[in-house]
């Protein structure tokens, strides 16, 4: 009976040790996410994340703020993958990529649940570079041609993007 | 039979052993490639471009010496784009520019022969691709 006692009381100090080591070893490098989560850029923090009237919101008292996003891909550059649309309520955001530094899948992505941490700003896309976006997601000559005029949206310039499957 | 004591020692064991097993079972996040699609001659071209530029700056933020500094002349008419889309009309002229651009950097390297072949990217962006402008004008001198 000693023996078991002792053996218990050992195994309690292994496994104390143990999970004292095994916390030391979960840093916020490495942060845990579900399975079905890919980050781009680098890995975020998915909490506290704004919908697009809170992104509204961020950007009423400057016009720029540093935000965390959230809302639907519904494009992608099909050529390069250095940018996408992503829709929250009304609105869609332009989200394009910290310094051209990562890019993010240039199919599959529409559709899915995104997450985006980044500078977010009202931006005037002339009609040059709306053509070139146009023309990056595969529209038709026609749909190019029709662009004539320069858009105002919200934009952010992301240094983290988390696309879940 | 076990008494009580032995009991809740080996239930405090057990509860550290599996509150640890927890810990490791949390899957951790699944960071992508930072070029995650097929990547054009071009585009690796141009990226083995941009590190030597910041190599440079990285050299010349130490010391303010540029001899023996040197660029990779790359032929630019003849690595494939991303898309012919990015062959805009001119871009032939702008590669041979930027190429001469880049012979006058390794023939007297310099701020300004530097300033050149950074100019040089930053014409033919201007037409072709647009999305690297933003990167692009980090290398310039006067940013650092």
């Amino acid at each position: 009976m000693k023996n078991i006692l002792q053996i218990a009381r050992s195994l309690a100090c292994g496994a104390a040790l143990f999970s004292i080591a095994g916390c030391g070893s979960v840093d916020s490098d490495a942060p845990s996410a579900t399975e079905n989560q890919t980050f781009y850029g680098s890995v975020i923090e998915l909490g506290g994340a704004l919908d697009a009237s809170g992104l509204r919101a961020a950007l009423a008292e400057s016009g720029r703020a540093q935000v965390k996003f959230e809302g639907e891909v519904t494009g992608t550059c099909a050529k390069k993958g250095c940018w996408m649309d992503v829709a929250s309520g009304e609105d869609t955001v332009f989200v394009r990529f910290q310094d051209y530094g990562f890019f993010v899948p240039t199919e599959g992505a529409e559709g899915k649940r995104t997450v985006m941490e980044g500078e977010a700003f009202f931006d005037t896309i002339d009609v040059n570079m709306l053509r070139h976006y146009a023309e990056d997601a595969g529209e038709s000559d026609e749909v190019i041609a029709a662009i004539t005029e320069p858009e105002l949206r919200m934009a952010i310039t992301a240094t983290g993007v988390m696309i879940e499957d | 039979m076990l008494n009580c004591i032995q009991t809740k020692w080996i239930i405090v064991a057990l509860a550290l052993v599996f509150s640890h097993c927890g810990q490791q079972l949390e899957p951790q996040a699944k960071l992508a490639k930072m070029q995650p699609n097929v990547s054009s001659e071009l585009a690796v071209a141009m990226r083995a471009m941009d590190g030597e530029l910041v190599s440079l700056i990285a050299r010349h933020a130490r010391e303010d010496d540029w001899g023996g500094a040197t660029l990779t002349q790359f032929d630019l008419t003849h690595l494939m784009p991303t898309d012919s889309s990015m062959l805009v009309d001119g871009y032939s002229a702008f590669s041979i520019a930027f190429s001469k651009q880049i012979d006058a950097f390794n023939a007297a390297p310099s701020a300004d022969t530097y300033s050149g072949v950074v100019s040089g990217c930053l014409s033919c962006h201007m037409h072709a691709c647009p999305g690297p402008l933003a990167r692009i004008n980090k290398r310039r001198l006067n940013e650092h």
